[in-house]
């Protein structure tokens, strides 16, 4: 291994990328010496560029001809142009993204009546301007070949599909409904996703008109059930919460991943970042504290991070209690109850919580998981009303036109299945073969049904199963509207016409109700005349919803219950007080929701499954996470595959060794071993349905572990690109930058290397930089997906990945600090440092890399002759090189996600961030048909409009008042590897933490 | 290439006056004067739209003699007649949008406020121009 001398060492803390490298493995010693991993650098082999454009014909593609270097494109203009269309200038339309019961806004751009782009709408409530990956993501969803595409049709159970159409549908349902309706409904049942959706709950009470004997079933995999159960059982009344953490001081999370998994996790980041943005040493901060079993993003985010086990979370959350009620916090709990007993080191834990919150008061609060049981949410509220959270940090809304599933109805619905009494199973969306719990058979039995349909984007898991499949619209082609957390209602306005003979959920459900096919904007429109709007002036308020996205002023109030003491006392502290027991070898087992494929509907996009798990950093793949004591004691090692052993079924699937795992406790991620999800999705990691019950549907303990001694490889884009240790990122604590607010500061030191010639001055106009601030970013990756979005980066597979060669030109580098039992987790973006001394251009043969008078470094894609010297040559190793064609051999449907502003590069290409340097054009190009010059604030790039957290801020930095100037002036303010005189332009703010003295007596005690 | 979805409205397009889009109320009255402010600037813009998609047929002195009646037999209306200088603006602006006889539409190349500003601009060319005898001959 090489050693670098870096006079910039300021950091005192150990940082390491993995646990192979924190142990000094020999293999990653190998590979560390090798700036470029195996095979980086190496041209391609035969089998694998076969596997590599499978996967690309389903992701990505220009049209072409196949030998063409440069594919030929034609214009094709308006037969009719519509008015207010001019070629080459995109437009935006407002929409919502509906997600379970939540909702998020949406701006997306359109290129002549093709979506490319999706940002989310300022206007809406939940997203406020961000987005999350799985909204960046929706547009490569939409345009996704494999969706389903025709009606088909399955007469019985043993034969194969054929195609059908929608009259043959019509045909059929107007035959048997007559029937249904006679007997009230009573043999049929209806099935649905969770939703939140005044017109969708309208259709559903029409239907319920007809058939009101009919079970109305909805159920998501993973849903909010547990919260809403809770909060009901607490307040007497069903409510949803929506936290105001820019208001909060203290925040306590129990199991909940607020920041990134859990609903509204935009508008919590952005909040949350909001009370922790600091550009003074007088400036406050919160504090985060979480308390969980697996490391989430929310736990890398916090000041203090307890692991423990999902399942004793509980019995924690009633130790607290009783913590704060001994600190004179006014919560109501049964006399004499026995407290769980902890080891003293998490006694310690609850006593310096509960004194934080207590003294913290109504600027406190706590958020539950849904993972946790209805018990621990209905204490949580009633711990959160004591400490004064109402009205300050938490507000409750009452959850209208909203349904989110419920598993006891749909175990009823199995039993009903499995007794016979039901004839007709309409499923509305949804995956139930795949992602029902195990215990319930699903598959089987809807072969047991005599009708079924089901109406989902791709014929999947389920519709192979029913006798009609019905193709289902993407939300970006078809109307419909749903309701933000606190009520504020958004219209779904279609992007562009269905692309194949799919229906809308909405349209489905008005056929079912009333035998006739309608329209989905007059479903819509009929529900916003009748309740949203009113028919005084609809038109002109109407024209205004569209525009806008949501109707303003339709946020319902606030509630304020009154909690039911007897239910506390009766069933919800009995619930949770019980002692804490021992368990010997038995081993927890927990499920979550994975930040990239969700619940596995979007395993059959790319983009998504190359998305780097934020924390284990493992892409196109699924593992078994457990803690390193776990491993060393099960004697498994990563990469390893596992058989896992659970109420007598079992899978087998690689582990992955996680820091900050609790001990005993094994995380299973789902969404993955999908096998019919299409060419992307399916036959990706493992399914781990397989092992999810209708009675523990998120933790459970009894799981066993065997060997297999099989090995398998994991692809991940961890050990790439290592930084040598050198001091990347800075570091303190709130108390250090109060005492030395310049503790970031590069040590006075001249530069090691000194300029081959004179730079140049660099005073124009403009003259662009960056600046991120790693106190904000919480390395939720969708900065990575819009830039993959917005420049048309390819997909490149599993094997290249695991080969070092991924493309995305902007990383979230994670590294750890600390033991691998509870470390310490900073995340840190990087993007194209635009280096004005930039090392990259100063090595290329052919000037295809140089430097503009607006100091950006610019890449010329027709120059590059693919000598890759500058990726050799750059510090950052933030340079990409196309080994393959990534863009041609493909459908002629993914071709429309591309953005027209970005050059689609070729074989042989160096490719990097380019500042979104048609953004700058775009803005420069607006500003001056108004007679002006761009403002701060007029050129976003992608990376930047996305975060939920604000964490990047672009601009120019010859204006000493625009934002990125103000950041930069910071004294936080610093620049990566700035001893070798590169001189970027990106630089990046230190992360400051807001510990409390006593945890770190008790740590070093 | 694909149309927008019907009834769908992009951003930057609320128009919630409907007159300043469409050149009549939501009633059918045509607008009788321009809904902008006129200015120097606007009647110059106008001038320049007109000069561009305008004056093929109907001259660039608005008499109807555009480079169009050299070729065809076809009759471009006379803007300075007496029948036009009747119409309210938005009647103008609605023919400019909606094609009028044999003229097509103009809604999409035109932009509405460029609509508006050849309307100034054809006021301006009735303003200017003495009456003649057979300007008053309605076609």
């Amino acid at each position: 291994m090489r050693t670098f001398s870096d006079p910039s060492a300021v950091q005192t803390k150990h940082y390491w990328r993995s646990l192979q490298r924190l142990f000094d493995s020999p293999a990653v010693q190998d590979r560390l010496a090798d700036e470029f991993r195996d095979g980086a650098a190496r041209p391609p082999d035969g089998i694998t560029r076969r596997r590599m454009l499978e996967l690309m014909s389903a992701s990505f593609a220009l049209a072409g001809l196949a030998s063409c270097r440069r594919p030929e494109e034609k214009i094709v203009p308006y037969a009719s142009p519509p008015e207010q269309a001019i070629p080459g200038i995109p437009k935006y339309y407002a929409t919502t993204m509906p997600l379970g019961t939540s909702a998020y806004g949406m701006r997306v751009e359109s290129h002549e009546g093709r979506p490319t782009k999706i940002e989310g709408n300022p206007l809406h409530p939940s997203s406020r301007g961000a987005a999350s990956v799985w909204m960046q993501a929706a547009i490569l969803g939409l345009y996704d070949p494999d969706r389903s595409q025709t009606v088909r049709y399955k007469p019985s159970p043993k034969s194969n599909t054929h195609q059908s159409s929608w009259d043959a549908f019509l045909k059929f349902w107007t035959e048997l409904s007559p029937a249904l309706e006679s007997s009230r409904g009573k043999d049929m049942a209806i099935l649905t996703e969770a939703y939140c959706s005044p017109t969708f709950a309208r259709l559903a009470a029409k239907f319920l008109e007809r058939f009101p004997e009919a079970p109305w079933v909805a159920y998501d995999p993973v849903s909010d059930e547990n919260i809403y159960e809770g909060l009901q059982l607490a307040a007497g009344q069903s409510c949803r919460p929506v936290f105001h953490l820019e208001r909060a001081r203290t925040i306590l999370s129990l199991d909940a991943d607020f920041l990134l998994t859990e609903s509204d996790a935009l508008y919590n980041a952005g909040n949350f970042a909001e009370a922790r943005r600091i550009s003074d040493p007088r400036d406050e901060m919160n504090r985060l504290y979480v308390v969980e079993s697996a490391l989430s993003v929310t736990g890398a985010a916090a000041d203090h991070r307890l692991r423990l086990q999902s399942r004793d979370l509980p019995a924690f959350a009633a130790a607290l209690a009783l913590e704060l009620q001994a600190l004179g916090v006014p919560v109501l709990i049964p006399d004499k109850p026995s407290r769980p007993r902890f080891p003293a080191p998490i006694e310690n834990r609850i006593s310096i919580i509960a004194a934080d919150l207590a003294a913290s008061g109504s600027t406190s609060v706590i958020v539950a998981g849904r993972r946790q049981p209805p018990e621990v949410h209905a204490l949580v509220l009633a711990l959160n009303q004591a400490l004064g959270a109402f009205g300050n940090t938490l507000s409750l809304y009452e959850p209208k036109d909203a349904n989110w599933g419920r598993t006891s109805d749909l175990r009823s619905l199995a039993t009903d299945l499995r007794r016979g009494q039901i004839s007709t199973l309409i499923l509305l969306g949804g995956n139930p073969a795949y992602a029902a719990p195990f215990d319930l058979h699903f598959p089987e039995l809807l072969h047991s049904v005599p009708h079924t349909l089901h109406l989902s984007t791709h014929l999947d898991e389920t519709s192979r199963l029913v006798e009609w499949h019905l193709p289902q619209s993407h939300f970006l082609e078809s109307w419909s509207d749903a309701r933000a957390a606190d009520g504020t209602a958004g219209v779904i306005q279609p992007l562009i016409s269905p692309l194949f003979e799919s229906r809308s959920a909405i349209e489905v459900l008005g056929i079912l109700a009333r035998d006739q096919e309608q329209k989905g904007y007059d479903l819509v429109r009929e529900t916003w005349m009748e309740s949203l709007l009113g028919p005084q002036d609809f038109e002109s308020r109407w024209r205004r919803v569209l525009h806008d996205g949501i109707l303003e002023g339709s946020a319902l109030p606030s509630i304020t219950p009154t909690l039911q003491q007897d239910a506390l006392a009766e069933i919800v502290f009995p619930a949770l007080l019980g002692p804490a027991k021992s368990r010997g070898q038995d081993l927890e087992v927990v499920f979550q929701l994975s930040p990239a494929v969700y619940d596995g509907r979007f395993a059959n996009n790319g983009w998504l499954q190359e998305l780097p798990d934020p924390i284990t950093k493992i892409t196109w793949d699924t593992a078994v996470l457990l803690s390193p004591a776990t491993a060393k004691k099960l004697n498994l090692e990563s990469g390893e595959v596992a058989r896992l052993i659970y109420r007598g079924s079992h899978v087998e699937a690689p582990v992955w060794i996680s820091p900050g795992q609790a001990d005993d406790s094994i995380t299973l991620t789902l969404g993955y071993g999908r096998t019919a999800a299409g060419r992307v999705g399916s036959g990706v990691g493992v399914n781990f349905y397989l092992l999810r019950h209708s009675d523990a549907p998120y933790f459970d303990g009894g799981l066993r572990i065997e060997r297999t001694g099989r090995r398998y490889l994991l692809a991940q884009t961890q050990d790439h690109w290592e930084m040598e240790g050198r001091s990347l990122i800075r570091e303190g604590t709130l108390e250090e930058y109060r005492s030395n607010p310049d503790f970031a500061a590069e040590p006075q030191k001249a530069s090691e290397s000194r300029p081959l010639w004179q730079a140049p001055p660099y005073d124009g106009n403009y003259q662009w930089g960056m600046a991120i601030d790693l106190n904000s970013c919480i390395g939720c990756n969708a900065c990575i997906v819009a830039c993959q979005s917005e420049n048309n980066i390819p997909i490149v597979g599993k094997d290249q990945v695991a080969r070092g060669r991924e493309m995305h030109w902007l990383r979230v580098d994670r590294y750890f600090a600390g033991p691998a039992e509870h470390p310490q987790v900073r995340f840190q973006p990087v993007p194209c440092m635009n280096c004005e001394n930039a090392p990259c251009e100063q090595v290329c043969p052919v000037a295809a890399t140089v430097h503009d008078g607006e100091g950006l470094n610019t890449m010329v894609y027709n120059r590059c002759i693919g000598t890759r010297y500058c990726s050799n040559n750059c510090p950052y190793k933030v340079r990409r090189f196309n080994f393959f064609n990534h863009t041609k051999d493909l459908p002629e449907l993914v071709q429309l996600s591309m953005n027209p502003d970005v050059t689609v590069r070729s074989r042989g290409v160096m490719e990097k961030c380019t500042y979104c340097i048609q953004r700058i054009h775009e803005a420069r190009i607006e500003a001056k048909r108004a007679g002006r010059s761009p403002g701060d604030g007029d050129v976003k790039t992608a990376c930047q409009q996305t975060c939920p957290a604000e964490a990047i801020v672009f601009g120019n930095i010859n204006d000493p008042n625009s934002r990125v100037s103000q950041l930069k002036k910071q004294a936080r303010d610093y620049l990566l590897l700035a001893h070798l005189n590169t001189k970027p332009r990106t630089s990046y703010l230190a992360k400051i933490q807001n510990p409390t003295p006593a945890w770190k007596a008790e740590e070093t005690a | 290439m694909q149309p927008p979805v019907e009834g769908t409205v992009a951003g930057g397009e609320l128009w919630e006056n409907e007159e300043h889009y469409t050149g009549r109320s939501p009633w059918g009255f045509f607008t009788p004067s321009i809904p902008l402010t006129v200015t120097d600037s606007l009647v110059t813009r106008g001038k320049e739209r007109y000069q561009i998609y305008c004056s093929p047929c109907h001259g660039s002195d608005g008499r109807g003699q555009g480079i169009l009646s050299r070729y065809s037999s076809v009759k471009a209306a006379n803007l300075l007649e007496e029948r036009i200088r009747r119409m309210a603006d938005g009647q103008i602006y609605y023919i400019i949008t909606n094609g009028s006889g044999l003229m097509s539409g103009y809604r999409y190349p035109i932009q509405p406020r460029d609509r508006w500003a050849i309307v100034a601009y054809v006021r301006k060319l009735q303003q200017e121009a003495p009456h003649r005898s057979g300007d008053a001959i309605t076609k």
